[in-house]
């Protein structure tokens, strides 16, 4: 999103010079303009009021006892915020059109909180079998 | 001494310095928060089952919250697309909304959510002394908690008829005069805890008189403080550290749409680049708000 603005030219020092910036002024750009580049962020806002209010209703019914396995509703529920995390990170946070030199410490950083995760699941779990040697 | 590529990208990055910085701070609070949230799914996953609470918090007034938190990460991304465009006026009204937003947020918690809960009384009774309290539990008979194969209730809550007797250690007793829920009901199916129970704002019943023996209770009793329970550690824990988040935020904005915007005059990509990396770590808050609600409010 943000690659697709014009900017103010820039020195090459990276900064702008005041009077190049103010020739930018709000009257080169017109109503129509602002909302086409904001309407994509509305839309996403929308979309998260409405499937906050689907996490409240879908807490209201009781999915273990549909689905007959405990813990669907903690299943479901997460699902939901999850699409709505992806939601605010793909859009807001402009991720879907981001560098590598972002994406490339964020996928570390994935890695390395999912491993947290799979470390309390296999505390809880306890998959490691014994081998049936006993102690002497 | 200027600090360079404060808007222009870095030939080697590919990106604003700025920009980098507060996404390696992002990739660290996303570790601060995950090792957080590993533990509370650590610890709700070895709480005994049916013991975990449910329906503790205000469902209506943690979905406001949410829409003020959601609502603020909008405005703030048009105050920022308002700058880009150089609409100085539209960016000041955006930014003004979010922080207010932003302290709304924290007014709701801090006013209302938090002194509810410190205003609550629990106690854990202790397993040899729970027959006294049966008609508060529930545990016994055919329609009891262990005959629908649950584990036993062992708590009670409610407000007490004077808080000095629960300070005092010299007083031994701790009168109720209103009970929650459970106790008041304590065989009624309803009121089991498998799953987020769905009830009215108010399920105090008043007109109660429960006499407690401080000595029948677990050490720990009290307000609904931290160390009552490993739910309410984990909720003041996550919701207070979230909130410090939201604080941060808010002066930050409030400095933006007052001294901060000054740089608009001598260089407003400078100050819209400030306004973007300042929305990241807002986003991050709401991002992060977004599980938290489900999972201490709804699940």
């Amino acid at each position: 999103m943000a690659e697709q603005h014009t900017h103010a030219p820039e020195s090459k020092d990276g900064h702008v010079h005041a009077a190049e910036a103010h020739s930018h002024g709000s009257d080169a750009h017109g109503h129509g303009s602002y909302l086409h580049h904001v309407r994509p962020y509305l839309i996403v806002g929308v979309a998260l009021f409405v499937f906050t209010v689907v996490t409240v209703g879908l807490s209201y019914v009781d999915f273990d006892h549909i689905f007959g396995s405990h813990g669907m509703n903690m299943k479901i529920g997460l699902a939901v915020a999850t699409f709505k995390v992806c939601l605010v990170g793909a859009w807001f946070m402009h991720l879907k059109s981001e560098k590598r030199s972002i994406w490339i410490p964020l996928l570390f950083t994935f890695f390395f909180c999912l491993g947290l995760f799979v470390l309390c699941l296999l505390a809880y779990f306890n998959p490691i079998m014994t081998t049936g040697h006993t102690h002497h | 001494m200027e600090i360079p590529y404060t808007v222009r990208p870095r030939p080697d990055t590919g990106l604003a310095n700025p920009k980098l910085g507060i996404w390696l701070f992002i990739a660290s609070e996303v570790m601060l928060f995950g090792g957080l949230f590993a533990g509370y799914i650590f610890m709700r996953l070895g709480a005994e089952p049916w013991m975990w609470p449910h329906g503790w918090l205000n469902v209506p007034v943690g979905t406001f919250n949410t829409f003020v938190l959601i609502f603020s990460s909008v405005t703030v991304i048009l105050s920022w697309e308002a700058l880009k465009m150089r609409n100085f006026k539209a960016y000041k009204w955006w930014l003004f909304l979010t922080w207010v937003c932003g302290l709304l947020f924290l007014i709701i918690k801090l006013s209302y959510e938090w002194p509810n809960k410190f205003n609550h009384f629990g106690a854990y009774i202790k397993k040899e002394a729970a027959e006294k309290y049966e008609e508060y539990l529930g545990n016994e008979g055919e329609d009891g908690r262990l005959a629908r194969g649950q584990a036993p209730r062992l708590f009670i809550s409610g407000h007490p008829k004077a808080w000095s007797d629960v300070k005092d250690p010299s007083m031994d007793k701790i009168v109720l005069a209103a009970i929650d829920d459970e106790n008041h009901t304590p065989k009624s199916a309803e009121n089991d805890r498998a799953h987020f129970i769905p009830r009215d704002m108010v399920h105090l019943h008043e007109g109660h008189e429960v006499v407690l023996d401080k000595k029948d209770l677990v050490n720990g009793f009290g307000p609904f403080y931290p160390r009552l329970n490993t739910y309410l550690a984990c909720y003041f824990m996550i919701t207070g550290l979230h909130g410090l988040h939201v604080l941060g935020g808010v002066i930050v904005f409030i400095f933006f749409w007052g001294p901060g915007s000054k740089l608009y005059k001598t260089n407003p990509e400078q100050l819209c680049n400030r306004i973007e990396v300042a929305g990241l770590f807002w986003h991050l808050v709401d991002l992060i708000w977004i599980f938290v609600f489900p999972i201490f409010y709804l699940l």
